[in-house]
């Protein structure tokens, strides 16, 4: 048997500076652990699927039943659905920042715009 | 219908979406991390209709759920799991470590981007 | 309507050195996979938005010209807020897979190092290198953020490198490449047959070949030859070979050498194929390899080489810019020289007649089913190349791969 730290390893960084793209590298900190968290969740949430689908079925809900659990096509289908949908949720902010770059007409300022209602 | 075609639904009300921090990237983090809370919460709730549905045909219980010990094994595997998790979330420190442990920065970045380029 | 969705992790080839994967394990691969088309289809495009409406402008003014070199411009772009997210959302998800892959690999390792070893002891088709030095362009930084590159042993007998490899393939191509990965090879393989159809090698080398996914298809085209799969990284040829054996192939043989030092005789190649490995050399290293490639060929014989395609001069600016990404934020050094330089020249340097050279493109070849319909949109080459005009993206089902070569 090989001791080995397994967690450093796996962890273990490339050679080569990591590119930090914020001015702030506590930006970067805090969405790196942001998205292991959002990791983890779909995890949970994909795990928890595989409970109700075994129940469903009436499979005994043990560790070794929810390893060798296999979706079937349209499960499949279902469960990507979910994390494509989830992804879409949390990252919605990104989304709308792009809508504001592409579509201005959108992106007025309530502040200026409250203004200039009260001019006309 | 392929994806270029696809008719892309806006997601933002119009109107300037007003930012409230100084750098508007704690709004973005802010708004994330508010989402990822929703569907804790989603996810949470579900859990417990399971609960009542297994209370319901007679599963289990979830007054043995909080009764629940686990035998050492179990215990065992979860302080495994619980420490897998938090190295998982936590694994750019270690990067930041092992770059400094390095002295790898931008600037011998840009110098392994020159060097190949002879 | 077509598919959108990546196939599931559980729907790659599975062979008997795959490594287990429990519940979560799989579910992480899932994730990451989404994860990854989501950010090249949805938000990836919006760079190009953030730059046409307010990076360029914002040079213009400060500049009073337009970007005009795509160092301008991505220096430009590390200044927009919405470029910094999704480049480090993109950053975040390759370590994420590194780890993730990393960690399958690791918990069973030597588990895993019997079953290779029970497949790679004592058979002749094998060779490691033990006093091998590491070429210097491999050393400098890890590639493609591979933590320990494609050479680091951390044990002995190690096969990490190769097995993490196979392992997260399935993830960064978000299953693109089919259910065994070799898309790219069989792609090879149809363009040959297509083209050269009399063509009928007899020793083949596919040099830079990593665990040789892309060797095996070579293999299945051309049965009675005798085929080498040669790769700098001990780790990536154990495992090669060892996967190689359990699927059945007798006539692959693997070869752990630099591509600078290779102990063939000349002129005994009928094929020699380099595929998506030059990016991850240098200039001096390709030159020579290349130099040596030739001497082994054959007269009559085949050299192909399969990379993304160089900048033209009338490449867009934002395409060279996105193009040029991984060399800067994927530890992908080289990649930003090798896109402008001249290939062909450096291939007639090598001693090839130009006459007889030539280029052209094809299709990845991948099987019906859950891989087939929904790969049109994968991220990474999409966004690179989509709008390039150097090849044709609109119908295309899987990888559009650029490969360019000559009759020697």
């Amino acid at each position: 048997m090989t001791e080995i730290d397994v967690n450093k390893l796996a962890n273990a960084k490339a050679k080569g500076k990591r590119p930090y793209f914020f001015d702030d590298p506590a930006v970067e900190r805090v969405l790196s652990i942001t998205m292991a968290v959002a990791t983890e969740l779909a995890v949970t949430r994909e795990r928890l699927d595989t409970v109700e689908r075994l129940l469903e079925d009436g499979v005994p809900v043990t560790k070794a039943n929810i390893d060798s659990y296999r979706p079937d096509d349209d499960a499949a289908q279902e469960r990507q659905q979910w994390h494509a949908d989830y992804i879409s949720r949390i990252l919605r902010i990104v989304h709308q920042e792009l809508e504001a770059i592409e579509n201005e007409s959108l992106n007025e300022d309530s502040e200026k715009l409250a203004d200039k209602y009260a001019a006309a | 219908m392929n994806q270029e075609s696809k008719v892309r639904v806006p997601q933002t009300a119009k109107g300037h979406r007003p930012t409230f921090f100084d750098d508007p990237v704690n709004d973005r983090l802010t708004a994330m991390m508010m989402s990822m809370v929703t569907e804790m919460w989603v996810m949470r709730e579900r859990l417990d209709s399971i609960e009542a549905l297994a209370a319901e045909k007679g599963v289990f219980l979830t007054e043995e759920l909080e009764r629940f010990e686990p035998s050492p094994e179990r215990a065992e595997e979860r302080e495994r799991m619980r420490q897998e998790f938090l190295d998982r979330i936590f694994y750019i420190f270690q990067e930041e470590a092992e770059d400094t442990d390095r002295g790898d920065t931008e600037d011998t970045y840009e110098e392994a981007v020159n060097i190949s380029a002879n | 309507m077509a598919n959108t969705l990546p196939p599931t992790f559980d729907r790659t080839g599975r062979h008997a050195l795959t490594p287990a994967v429990d519940h979560d394990e799989l579910a992480r691969f899932n994730f990451l996979t989404n994860l990854n088309v989501h950010l090249g289809q949805q938000v990836s495009p919006g760079n190009r938005s953030a730059y046409e409406k307010r990076v360029k402008p914002a040079f213009k003014k400060a500049a009073g010209r337009d970007p005009e070199t795509r160092q301008d411009l991505r220096k430009a772009m590390r200044n927009d807020p919405y470029y910094q997210f999704w480049a480090a959302l993109r950053r975040n998800t390759m370590e994420q897979r590194q780890q993730s892959g990393r960690h399958v690999v690791l918990r069973q390792l030597d588990d895993l190092i019997g079953k290779a070893k029970s497949f790679n002891d004592g058979k002749d088709t094998l060779k490691i290198d033990g006093q091998m030095k590491v070429p210097r362009y491999l050393a400098r930084v890890d590639n493609h953020c591979m933590p320990g590159s494609y050479y680091t042993e951390v044990v002995a007998d190690d096969i990490l490198a190769g097995a993490n490899y196979e392992t997260g393939l399935f993830v960064t191509t978000a299953g693109s490449m089919s259910s065994k990965g070799d898309g790219g090879g069989r792609a090879i393989v149809n363009f040959v047959k297509k083209s050269f159809a009399d063509f009928k090698p007899k020793r083949i080398l596919d040099l830079g070949a990593g665990i040789g996914v892309n060797t095996l298809p070579l293999a299945d085209a051309f049965p009675e030859a005798e085929v080498f799969a040669v790769d700098a990284g001990a780790p990536m040829v154990r495992w090669g070979h060892a996967r190689a054996q359990a699927m059945g192939y007798d006539n692959v043989k693997f070869i752990h050498a630099d591509g600078d030092n290779l102990d063939f005789e000349h002129g005994s190649f009928d094929w020699i194929q380099t595929t998506m490995f030059w990016h991850e050399t240098s200039t001096t290293a390709i030159q020579s390899m290349m130099k040596k490639m030739f001497d082994l060929l054959a007269p009559g014989g085949l050299f192909l080489n399969v990379e993304q395609p160089n900048f033209k001069p009338d490449t867009p600016l934002y395409d060279q810019f996105t193009r040029d990404w991984d060399a800067w934020y994927n530890n992908e050094p080289f990649w930003s020289k090798l896109h402008v330089m001249d290939v062909f020249e450096l291939v007639k340097n090598a001693g090839f007649d130009p006459r007889k050279l030539f280029d052209g493109g094809t299709e990845a070849d991948i099987e019906q089913g859950q891989f087939q319909p929904w790969s049109s949109t994968l991220s990474r080459h999409k966004h690179e190349l989509k709008d390039s005009g150097d090849v044709k993206h609109n119908q295309y089902k899987g990888e559009r791969w650029y490969l360019y070569g000559g009759w020697k």
